[in-house]
């Protein structure tokens, strides 16, 4: 899965560590989720949306085929 | 805050929750210590007191119960040490509550749970062959392994 993470980060000018701090979890997840190895759980999406004050829609991109939508 | 595991995961949300996770696992360090203590003592105690027990047994105890003792030691200390340091805790309690490192975590047991089974099975069909009790104690286990997640998988789709 694809996220905007790290341009979200980068325009607000926050570090990995930082948003890792702030949705309790290590930097190495905040990499993984970044490079698409990782999908995260609703509950960390919802974090991450919440952080940057987005929805998670605009923040996570699902690929409709490899999801099955 | 929950207290999910003995040794790593938990739900706690800042370092104030998991100082309190740390205390309560120093507590079940303490009692498993106090068991490897009991078990390494009772086996010197029962060849004492003329129960006959062959050698490699009461070596097989007495190393159980001091590799408890001495593994609850060393977690004891870690967690006293992180409790003195608000960094480390921090660090520490992220690693235990991250949800990839969790999953992670299931994964390698999967493996390993695969591996155990199969290395079980193929010991006890072939190991048999040689010493026919190994048959019947890696089969049990076996069983109790089908019927452990049998039981297991009815309880957890009752609740999820």
């Amino acid at each position: 899965m694809q996220t905007r993470i790290a341009q979200y980060r980068k325009e607000r000018k926050v570090t990995q560590e930082e948003l890792a701090d702030a949705v309790n979890v290590t930097r190495q997840t905040i990499i993984s989720l970044e490079s698409g190895k990782y999908k995260a759980s609703l509950v960390l999406a919802h974090k991450i949306a919440q952080f940057f004050q987005v929805t998670i829609e605009e923040m996570f991109i699902f690929d409709k085929e490899e999801e099955n939508l | 805050m929950k207290f999910r595991g003995l040794f790593c995961a938990t739900t706690a949300a800042n370092n104030e929750e998991y100082r309190k996770i740390l205390k309560k696992r120093n507590l079940w360090y303490l009692l498993i210590g106090a068991a490897g203590i009991l078990i390494a003592v009772s086996a010197l105690a029962a060849q004492n007191q003329g129960v006959e027990l062959p050698d490699y047994i009461l070596g097989v105890y007495s190393g159980f119960g001091t590799g408890l003792v001495l593994g609850m030691a060393i977690l004891i200390i870690r967690n006293l040490m992180l409790l003195k340091n608000e960094e480390k805790l921090k660090q520490d309690r992220l690693k235990n509550t991250d949800e990839r490192l969790e999953l992670i975590g299931n994964k390698a047991s999967q493996a390993a749970f695969k591996v155990l089974l199969l290395g079980g099975s193929v010991t006890a069909l072939i190991g048999g062959i040689y010493e026919p009790v190994l048959i019947k104690v890696l089969l049990f286990e076996l069983d109790l392994f089908i019927f452990s997640y049998l039981v297991a998988f009815a309880h957890y789709k009752k609740r999820i």
